[in-house]
């Protein structure tokens, strides 16, 4: 008889059955001895029921003094810790936030809470299992090791003799058993040999996109969200010899903390194998210094034609970032539930909405001006109706200051405009404009008057600090593009309102001036 | 979880149970008087409870054969008559479905609707209250052991590889934190299930209804557990309340929470409390992994047992050879003891002890029961051919052949596995663009050959519940 749905209605727990039912049967290592037993080696049926057995006790017991014990050993540590790397996917999965159905099942129980510690409890056993798997492979690469391949009926003994139960049990001391070093590097640290060659700072800041905690209940428009970071790490480069012969010997790259302090424990160690020229065997902790973890080693990798750290931040730029993406779990954030609401709005009711209000004012977050690395952009006031045969004296009626990166003719990264207000006196019945980009002198022919020409600042209003600023500001922000407005120029200048739109592909920008 | 009757009841033709069903709520009277005197809940009335094993087997089905047609469900939990009652300490919240009260009465609306009395819906609610205090004694006592057994073994374990001094006592150990995992103790670390008989007591109880063929029903983790009247039925027929204890094993989260109840049989170790009729270890197919081992060490063959005890299927109802099932119900208890008792006792133990390994076992052999068939062969010799001397000379002679398949079946598993049902189709049934996302999202993760394991597990998680989606609409 066929097995039936087992598991559970909960739609979460319902797959297995699903499969059972629809799929063929499961082809289990029971199935398939039985299968090979009689198909292949023509026995009966009760004869390859008996073979199961016979090979179950081969795989996993030894015989010792004519009775059966079960060898710990018999399955490769790979698959103890993917096991569990399973169950905590059955956790997260039901943890999920952004699987409705599942949320709605933990909440209705009250039982994130439970799952969570459930988690902590998985995690704990993934990380122990890990650091055992990592100092195994560790050694095998310190020794140019590889593993065979055919792993089938043979025992796989742990490191240190350590089964599962002595890794799981907290009592037993990982960090002491396994250490990640090699003796030629604590010979020199004992000798007082570690001879600093090499030592450099390397730092990036970037934007990164993170999913939005608001989206989509409160927030429904942006899926993520961007926020600016920045970081630094140190590489550091050792000679080891006893005769130094400023050659690289070992390696430490630390994160460097927003403060400027270097972390305690490197993030990165570099050996080199038994025998190898180069630096050869790259060991990293993958947590920050505030993270549980920190200190303990997450991953071995081996290199390749490494033979100093600044090499590492030539060819191994990957490596190197990958200490700053942060483990995931961190990033579980439930979303916020807004409350089910009925708004019912006609045609009509509707007011003037563009723009943000606040009364402290908002600013521009960004970092654009290096010195006068921008360019002049005049337009006039639209009018109802222009004669192009016979045109008549404008307005100006803003002059835009458009940022580009130094050097080069491509907009600074948030495509940062300003627009300034020209002075009353300057800014009526004109005939024709004339910007020089490169003096950032403007001349202005007004009707009946002769031309005046200056630094564009001699233009432009001020405020009543008498500071030439801007009345508006747009820049890019993630997918959005923000304009802050300052409306009443009084009585201080402060950017009031705030309007939002999404980022155009193409910034269109008029120029009514004459460019020199 | 759910406990589901065999095949069999279900393909039985449904008019005939019809045709004498209304009998049983039509009488009122005087004999729902006599009865509610006597403290009888109303389903319970008229049902015998035999202590011969075949008796019950056909008081069952009488029983079964006087539902046909009545599985249904319940639209809501709320209207219904609750009760807030103390179990083993524990506050359970008891919900009578389709029970409600109306003035002095209580209306009953199964089927059409019925009038108890006051004293008569008394009976009912003292009948499941302690039906359930009983069954969770029950499903503890099966497993009171446990816990002490685990920390004994990993004791002499540790000790054993100096984990642990010879004059330390790991009990003492269990509570102290672990540094740098907060709220986590040595015996979290080591999954020690510590249990007690609360564990096992739901926070809800509902007695009612229960859709297509299940008797009892557990959410997993969240202590919540239906009964269905005709499973309080049965449960009486058999003489204690099979079905609940069952039920009640899958609410003990230390022992089969969310994730732990995926890896391994959780229905084969809640069908381990039961203690019914011979019939069901004949046929449910929980226990099929049960007749597989009665027959290869103990030489019991239940397949050729059901086609004797019972050789036809008619239409007008099957003929029973009571002489032989008398002969095999005797047989089956003897069976039956020894396996639930090497599974509780014995096995359990040492899966938790090992927990990490045994789990990786059941993966590794495809096979969620792995762990017990290994054990069962380290504790008994196989009988199958010709009895236990005749059989172990079998086996030495083709240890070559065993393990020579042993390996092939492992690499057929290995390597068939994605092909047939695993993450391959998985990744063929899924829309192009998430294939494509799954594979490149691979590829940055720098996923090698020897790493493709965890890797393709994750895949088929992932491709896993895209499918259970799409299913779970058709539902
Ligand atoms: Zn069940």
């Amino acid at each position: 008889m066929k097995r039936f749905p087992q598991k559970a209605t909960l739609p979460a727990l319902a797959f297995a059955a699903f499969i059972g039912l629809a799929g063929c049967v499961k082809k289990t290592f029971d199935t398939e001895v039985k299968r090979i037993l009689t198909e292949e080696y023509s026995m009966t049926e009760e004869q390859a029921m008996v073979g199961v057995g016979g090979a179950l006790r081969y795989r996993f017991m030894t015989e010792r003094d004519g009775k059966l014990e079960f060898n710990y050993h018999s399955l490769k540590l790979e698959d103890v810790l993917s096991k569990q790397r399973d169950m905590k996917q059955s956790l997260q999965d039901i943890l999920n936030p952004n699987d409705a159905e599942t949320r709605r099942f933990v909440d209705l129980f009250n039982q994130r809470a439970h799952f969570e510690r459930e988690e902590q409890k998985v995690d704990y056993r993934i990380d122990r299992f890990s650091l055992v798997l990592t100092y195994d492979k560790f050694v095998r690469l310190m020794k140019s090791q590889r593993r065979g391949n055919d792993s089938v009926g043979i025992t796989n003994p742990y490191p240190q003799g350590l089964t599962d139960l002595d890794i799981m049990f907290a009592g037993t001391n990982l960090a002491r058993l396994l250490q990640f070093t090699a003796k030629y590097v604590d010979d020199a640290k004992a000798g007082n040999r570690l001879n600093q060659i090499e030592n450099l700072v390397m730092s990036v800041q970037y934007e990164e996109e993170e999913p939005n905690p608001d989206y989509p209940q409160v927030d429904p428009n942006n899926a993520t969200r961007w926020v600016q970071r920045s970081r630094a790490l140190r590489i550091m480069s050792f000679d080891c010899d006893t005769q130094p012969d400023h050659r690289a010997d070992y390696i430490e790259v630390y994160r460097i903390g927003a403060d400027g302090t270097p972390e305690a424990n490197p993030a990165i160690k570099v050996f080199k194998s038994q025998g190898s020229s180069t630096l050869d065997v790259a060991v990293l902790d993958r947590n920050p210094a505030n993270q549980r973890g920190h200190g303990t080693p997450d991953d071995v990798e081996s290199l390749s034609f490494i033979e100093r750290g600044s090499e590492l931040y030539d060819s191994r730029r990957d490596l190197l970032e990958s200490l700053f993406k942060t483990p995931e779990v961190e990033r579980r954030q439930l979303p916020k539930e807004a409350p089910i609401e009925a708004e019912i709005v006609r045609v009509g009711e509707l007011g003037q909405q563009e723009f943000q209000i606040s009364t402290d004012g908002w600013s521009c977050p960004l970092e654009y001006r290096v010195g006068n690395n921008y360019s002049l952009w005049v337009k006039f006031k639209d009018e109802e109706s222009h004669d192009h045969a016979n045109p008549r004296p404008r307005e100006i009626e803003y002059v835009a200051k458009r940022y580009f990166v130094p050097g080069s003719s491509s907009d600074v990264q948030a495509r940062v405009v300003e627009f300034y207000r020209v002075k009353p006196e300057f800014a009526q019945r004109v005939r024709l404009v004339t910007v020089n980009n490169e003096t950032k002198m403007l001349e202005i022919v007004r009707e009946g008057e002769a031309a005046q020409k200056g630094m564009d600042s001699l233009f432009l209003e001020r405020d009543r600090n008498d500071l030439v600023t801007p009345f508006r500001i747009d820049y890019d922000s993630g997918n959005l593009r923000i304009s802050l407005l300052d409306r009443d120029r009084n009585p201080e200048p402060l950017y009031e309102a705030k309007a939002e739109m999404s980022r155009p592909h193409t910034l269109n920008l008029r120029n009514d001036a004459r460019t020199e | 979880m759910r406990k589901k009757l065999g095949a069999l009841i279900l393909a039985a033709v449904p008019a005939l149970g019809i045709a004498y069903f209304p009998r049983s709520h039509a009488q009122d009277g005087q004999d729902a008087q006599a009865a509610a005197q006597s403290n009888v809940p109303h389903y319970l009335r008229h049902i015998s409870s035999p202590s011969n094993e075949v008796d019950q087997i056909i008081e069952e089905a009488k029983v079964l054969d006087a539902y046909h047609g009545r599985f249904g469900t319940s639209t809501f939990i709320n209207g219904n008559i609750t009760l807030e009652h103390q179990i083993h300490g524990k506050n359970v919240t008891f919900v009578f479905h389709n029970y409600v009260q109306q003035g002095e009465q209580v209306r009953y609306g199964a089927n059409g609707f019925t009038m108890l009395s006051q004293a008569e819906f008394a009976a009912v609610t003292s009948d499941i209250v302690t039906t359930l205090e009983r069954a969770a004694q029950e499903a503890y006592n099966d497993h009171s052991n446990v816990s002490r057994r685990i920390i004994e073994i990993q004791e002499v374990h540790l000790k054993r590889n100096k984990r642990l001094g010879e004059n330390e006592k790991l009990e003492d150990l269990l509570d102290q934190p672990i540094p740098d995992y907060p709220g986590l103790t040595i015996a979290d670390g080591l999954n020690i299930p510590r249990l007690t008989v609360t564990d096992f007591v739901p926070t809800q109880l509902h007695f009612g209804p229960l859709p297509r063929s299940i008797l009892g029903v557990t959410y997993l983790n969240s202590e919540v557990v239906g009964y269905h009247p005709l499973a309080r039925q049965i449960d009486f027929v058999n003489g204690g309340p099979n079905v609940l204890k069952h039920e009640l094993v899958h609410n003990c989260r230390k022992l089969q929470g969310i994730p732990y109840a995926f890896e391994f049989d959780a229905e084969f170790h809640a069908s381990m409390v039961e203690q019914d009729n011979g019939l069901w270890f004949l046929r449910h197919p929980y226990l099929e992994d049960a007749r597989s081992l009665a027959k290869v060490l103990f030489r019991f063959d239940a397949k050729r047992a059901l086609e004797n005890a019972i050789p036809m299927q008619l239409m007008l109802g099957s003929p029973i050879r009571r002489d032989l099932l008398e002969d095999y119900v005797v047989k089956i208890r003897q069976i039956r003891t020894e396996i639930r008792r090497t599974y509780l006792d014995d096995f359990l133990p040492e899966f938790y002890t090992h927990h990490a390994f045994w789990t990786a076992v059941n993966e590794d052999l495809n096979d969620g029961n792995g762990a017990f068939k290994i054990f069962m062969w380290s504790k008994y010799e196989p009988t199958l051919l010709q009895g236990a001397q005749n059989t172990s000379r079998w086996m030495q002679q083709n240890r070559q052949i065993i393990e020579d398949a042993s390996r092939q079946a492992l690499r057929n598993i290995e390597n068939e596995q994605p092909a047939e049902g695993g993450i391959v189709m998985a990744l063929r049934a899924l829309p192009k663009e998430e294939r494509e996302a799954l594979i490149s999202f691979a590829s940055t993760l720098g996923i090698q050959a020897q790493d493709l394991g965890p890797a393709l597990r994750v895949l088929e998680r992932l491709a896993d519940s895209g499918a259970l989606n799409r299913l779970g609409r058709l539902r």
